[in-house]
């Protein structure tokens, strides 16, 4: 055999493995655990139930800033990629995508919080974060279920009533969002993940 | 298959938009691969229309791994030639 066909046959090879792997990418959908949404939901009502106590409520923006960082760690940790199978790992394009989608609005969100901090326009900020937080999940989306855009929906629903409340409620609406939603929405997942199981 | 590798399930639709084939393209193919029994369908009906849904069975998956492990071993073999 000359060394051209072996060209020829090993870059066929390379093709048909490139296709395989770009057949797996665009069937790819993310899977995120619906123990995701409960824990971050529990860690909304947690931090909701915090900021209501006068002595605390204060520092409601410091109490939902932290309850943000350790809601994004859990909720992070628990995005698992699909496995691959055998040694043919994917590439990882479905997870960038994902992580692309949501980046935006969020880093968007911090720095608005930032900004409105600054200026001392607290009362938009809970408005601000739900509208910027559901359109993070409508985006992300593309590359889940439609439950995740359904969730992306109802942030930003309750975000643009948000704007429309006094400051005392709106800390409520964060933990119905954050909160509520987060474990309603992270029960529906668990449900239809249990439905596809059976 | 290498798309039912990492979806649990798809229905006919979906595999038909996601590699642009046609009907009896695809209907032929997924024939194919049932009668090998790489592939499992499963047909029913979503809001009374019909639903053709898809799944790679064990069969299946330990044909494709070793039909990439062959690929695999086709590209080293020939770079190290």
């Amino acid at each position: 055999m000359s060394p051209s066909n072996l060209v020829e046959i090993d870059s066929h090879a390379a093709e048909t493995l490139q296709y395989i792997r770009s057949s797996m990418d665009a069937a790819t959908a993310i899977r995120v655990h619906g123990a995701a949404g409960v824990s971050m939901g529990l860690i909304g009502l947690a931090a909701m139930a915090l900021s209501v106590i006068p002595r605390l409520a204060a520092h409601w923006l410091g109490i939902w800033l932290s309850s943000a960082v350790i809601a994004g760690v859990i909720g992070g940790a628990l995005v698992v990629r699909p496995a691959s199978i055998n040694r043919l790992a994917l590439s990882g394009t479905p997870i960038r995508k994902f992580a692309i989608c949501l980046a935006a609005p969020l880093f968007v969100g911090a720095v608005l919080t930032a900004v409105l901090i600054m200026h001392g326009a607290l009362d938009v900020i809970p408005g601000t974060w739900l509208l910027l937080y559901g359109s993070a999940l409508f985006a992300a989306s593309v590359m889940t279920t439609r439950t995740i855009g359904a969730m992306g929906i109802s942030f930003m629903i309750l975000g643009l009533f948000t704007f429309l409340l006094p400051m005392n409620i709106q800390i409520l609406a964060l933990g119905v969002g954050f909160g509520g939603l987060h474990l309603i929405f992270g029960w529906w997942i668990s449900r239809e993940s249990h439905e596809r199981q059976v | 298959m290498s798309a039912l590798a990492v979806r649990e399930e798809l229905t006919f639709t979906e595999l038909k938009a996601l590699f642009d084939v046609s009907d009896g393209n695809l209907s032929a193919h997924a024939r194919k691969l049932e009668e090998a029994k790489y592939l499992t369908c499963a047909k029913s009906f979503e809001s009374r229309r019909p639903k053709t849904s898809y799944r790679l069975t064990t069969l299946g998956r330990n044909a494709l791994n070793r039909y990439l492990d062959h690929v695999e071993a086709v590209i080293k073999a020939t770079r190290r030639g």
